[in-house]
């Protein structure tokens, strides 16, 4: 009897549930290419050093994305030898920013880190994280955590700009 | 929709769409050859063996099959509103 272990599709096997919702996968793209110009081998072995093993992504499902970005400005791309790099442009940068929560949420859900040392993206990273455990710990005490993680950051800021400045615990 | 972002989400999903209509129709083109030549050849065979006068049989046959054909354009129809369907969303509609 023949095996079909190897069918990737048909009625034997259950659906699988898609990874990446609807445009997230283009919003990934976008973050990667906003953090450094990378051609398309790179970023799939990107993806799948931050996503892997539960994402592998394909040829198939890479370029089309990338390609519609570009198509809309979103990103642009130079010839490097035989390869073509992609990298953000203005307006993705923008589009980025815009959708700091949707990039936090797929942060949060993977755990993987897609945007760099600006403390935006961590905020919304926190948000997304706070309000999913939100119904399962007394606010009273988020409030506390979140006060005191508040207190020591501006605690930081203070013992920078100098001796003389003091914080004010809340 | 002047989103670029949004507009490039919906302009990769209405291009891999294109590209499984242009298959599905080639895919029901090749259906319709088959059944036209497949009933063709039966026709043929009842023509001569059966003559003009006889039960038409081929017909269940034909009529059977005309009922999946009717299906799978249904299908390939599906696939051809989705893709308006998008091109109208790119297009701002």
């Amino acid at each position: 009897m023949a095996s079909h272990r190897h069918r990737t599709h048909g009625s034997t096997r259950p659906r699988e549930r898609r990874f990446f919702g609807s445009g997230e996968l283009h919003l990934v793209l976008l973050a990667l290419v906003a953090r450094r110009p990378q051609h398309g081998y790179d970023l799939m072995a990107e993806l799948s050093a931050l996503f892997g093993p539960d994402y592998r992504p394909s040829p198939g499902s890479i370029y089309p994305a990338l390609s519609a970005l570009e198509s809309e400005g979103l990103v642009e791309s130079r010839d490097e030898g035989d390869r073509r790099v992609h990298f953000a442009t203005e307006v993705g940068r923008r589009a980025l920013t815009d959708r700091q929560a949707t990039l936090a949420a797929v942060e949060a859900r993977t755990g993987a880190r897609l945007t760099g040392v600006s403390v935006e993206p961590a905020l919304a990273r926190l948000t997304a994280r706070v309000r999913a455990a939100a119904g399962e710990v007394e606010a009273a005490d988020v409030e506390r955590i979140l006060d005191a993680a508040g207190d020591e950051v501006e605690r930081l800021a203070a013992h920078k700009a100098g001796p003389t400045t003091e914080v004010e615990p809340r | 929709m002047t989103d670029p972002f949004d507009r490039a989400v919906i302009r990769e999903r209405l291009e891999r769409n294109e590209h499984r209509l242009r298959h599905a129709q080639a895919g029901w083109t090749w259906h319709l050859k088959v059944y036209l030549a497949v009933n063709l050849l039966l026709a043929a065979i009842w023509l001569v063996n059966d003559g003009p006068t006889s039960d038409p049989w081929f017909l269940w046959a034909a009529g059977g099959w005309a009922v999946g054909l009717y299906f799978h354009w249904s299908g390939v129809r599906a696939r051809q509103r989705k893709v308006e369907r998008l091109e109208a969303q790119l297009a701002g509609g």
